[in-house]
């Protein structure tokens, strides 16, 4: 039953994006790309907080010379340093404004 | 078990001496180097500072000496739990990300040098960059005055002297070095003895962790000793410590992120690139320091049980490596000056820092509004040698002064300003009156929650292991988005969307 209701949210979307005009569209585009990271950032860091361990068996065998409950909250926080740094390799809006305040300097 | 280090012999104080020396010769070179007589110019390099530059003054001015001693010693004293000083630094990059991209482009567009010049420009309102000021110089003078600490500390055990002759001479030679350096060079020095102090950093954390593994044996045998004689160190948080976790990872990365001295590193990159690609690096280094403070603790906890204050595992382990070999001795002088760069490159930013603000925002705004940029860096000068006078007097003076740990409480503190700088760099409509109010509204709320802690035997100090600052940070919110929505309303302003 959910299928069909994500895919009719879906078009809509698709659809007021399409419809408001450009400075908007932007916006909204921007705002979902940030909702989107939001999200992901909530994800990682659920998964890296080992709330949910005391509920799992095994969490204190050893891995790598750590319990594992440890090993799984240490690879969140690596994933989450991934993510960062995927996120952090696309430029940003301000630098290519100064880049053309420079030349224009120049 | 004895946890002071074998005294240094005249060789070993020569090679710290080597290297305090070298720390005032760049102060001398970042004195050629300058450009101009001008605030900028002092504070924030000029034009700015390049990649590697700015990556290591990053690195070494985020972790301080309370990494080696503070997380080493807390991991010894609750376990594998601590393993959330990995998260909360890296949560300090996250939040980064929501400040930096918008935060750099005005700070180049509008020529910023302290954290106070965004607030005035976004706002209007000398109150609330007032207050900011104030609350930021607050909330890092009493780190200062730790770090100063600190210094007396790492000096004290070291030579045969008289203990509180030593601490007194460690807070004012070190101090009196970083004042001179600093004066000499600003920024421009401050971020190069970086360069030397977080290349240091790093290589005694990696020396740290040889010794540690060669001395007592691989962590697995140290975590099954530990899970022998206390399970619950190695057993994974209950509600209320996830709680926990949740909660450093919020106040630290909020608060860590709004360090003025950290923003001040965002005005100070050279380009956008050279920022990202530095914040890119530093997104991965907790997994190196951070968790080596881990390993380190659980090894000690270990193979040093029963130590009577947890802080001073490290000179104990140092003090077992001495006493082996003549190389273990070298091994720990390096050591030793990894542990005076930690503490010596925070100090000389959070001094630089509160100088900057004290000079522009203070000083320039509404004592002397009239003064010129020579008359304004020379002030800074001064200010500089007058806070360190007195924070090294007053280290000296309470050097057991237990009121310090009430002070310490800077995160809870500077995460009161998130709302006038996360929401005032993405949401027009946050207007300065509420923001005033939500600010003051917070801090009311971890005051309050201090106060009751500090007066009462119930530990007030995490409510349900949430920090008093998050508590307060929520109603600061409420205050700021609820007063600017209603305000936004009544009169429908015209937008400052413009200049954001």
């Amino acid at each position: 039953m959910a299928r069909p209701h994500c895919i009719r949210l879906t078009v809509v979307g698709w659809f007021l994006v399409r419809v408001t005009p450009s400075p908007q569209r932007h916006r909204i585009r921007v705002m979902q790309s940030a909702s989107r990271i939001c999200l992901t950032y909530v994800v990682l860091f659920a998964l890296a907080i080992p709330w949910y361990w005391v509920w799992l068996p095994d969490a204190i065998r050893l891995v790598l010379g750590m319990p594992l409950w440890a090993c799984g909250a240490l690879g969140g926080s690596a994933l989450i340093s991934c993510y960062t740094a995927w996120l952090l390799s696309f430029p940003w809006a301000a630098e290519t404004t100064t880049e053309n305040t420079k030349g224009s300097d120049e | 078990m004895s946890d002071q280090l074998i005294p240094f012999t005249t060789p070993e104080l020569i090679f710290i001496g080597i290297y305090l020396a070298s720390l005032i010769v760049i102060g001398c070179f970042g004195y050629r180097a300058r450009q101009a007589n001008t605030l900028r110019d002092f504070y924030l390099a000029g034009n700015g500072i390049g990649f590697v530059v700015l990556l290591l003054t990053l690195y070494s001015t985020q972790y301080s000496g309370n990494t080696l001693f503070g997380f080493t010693g807390m991991t010894y004293r609750i376990g594998y739990a601590w393993a959330v000083s990995v998260h909360f630094m890296t949560s300090i990059v996250v939040f980064y990300l929501i400040l930096a991209p918008k935060l750099f482009g005005l700070s180049k567009a509008h020529g910023f040098i302290t954290p106070s010049d965004f607030i005035e420009f976004r706002f209007r309102s000398p109150a609330l960059s007032c207050l900011v000021t104030l609350l930021m110089i607050i909330a890092i003078a009493n780190f200062l005055l730790a770090q100063l600490m600190a210094m007396g500390n790492a000096l004290e055990g070291l030579t045969t002297i008289d203990p509180e002759v030593a601490f007194a001479s460690g807070v004012i030679v070190l101090a009196l070095v970083i004042v001179v350096y600093e004066t000499l060079g600003g920024f421009r020095a401050v971020a190069w003895t970086d360069v030397i102090q977080g290349s240091v950093l790093l290589v005694g954390f990696v020396i740290l962790l040889f010794l540690v593994l060669d001395e007592f044996g691989s962590l697995a045998e140290s975590t099954r000793i530990v899970q022998r004689n206390h399970p619950e160190r190695v057993a994974p948080p209950d509600w209320r410590g996830s709680m926990e976790w949740a909660s450093y990872v919020l106040l630290v990365g909020i608060g860590g992120a709004l360090y003025p001295q950290s923003i001040q590193r965002i005005y100070a990159a050279k380009s956008g690139q050279t920022l990202r690609r530095s914040l890119m690096v530093m997104a991965f280094l907790p997994l190196t320091t951070a968790l080596i403070a881990l390993v380190v603790g659980i090894i000690g906890l270990a193979h040093i049980p029963d130590l009577a204050r947890s802080d001073t595992l490290l000179t104990v382990i140092c003090r077992r490596v001495q006493e082996h070999s003549w190389l273990g001795r070298w091994l720990v002088v390096v050591l030793f000056s990894a542990i005076l760069a930690a503490i010596m490159s925070t100090a000389d930013s959070v001094l630089l820092s509160i100088s900057s603000m004290f000079t522009k925002d203070i000083y320039g705004r509404y004592i002397n509004p009239r003064a010129s940029e020579q008359q304004l860096t020379r002030m800074g000068k001064v200010c500089s040698w007058m806070l360190i006078a007195v924070l090294a007097y007053l280290a000296i003076r309470f050097r057991d002064w237990t009121l310090i740990k009430l002070l310490d409480r800077k995160f809870d503190l500077l995460v009161q300003l998130g709302p006038a700088f996360f929401l005032g760099l993405h949401w027009p409509r946050l207007r300065a009156t509420p923001t005033l109010c939500g600010i003051l509204a917070g801090l009311s709320v971890v005051l309050g929650l201090l106060l009751v802690d500090s007066f009462t035997p119930e530990d007030y100090s995490k409510v349900w292991g949430v920090h008093p600052g998050l508590f307060g940070l929520v109603l600061n919110v409420l205050v700021a988005v609820g007063g600017s929505w209603i305000g936004d309303q009544r009169s429908r302003p015209a937008r400052v969307e413009e200049r954001v």
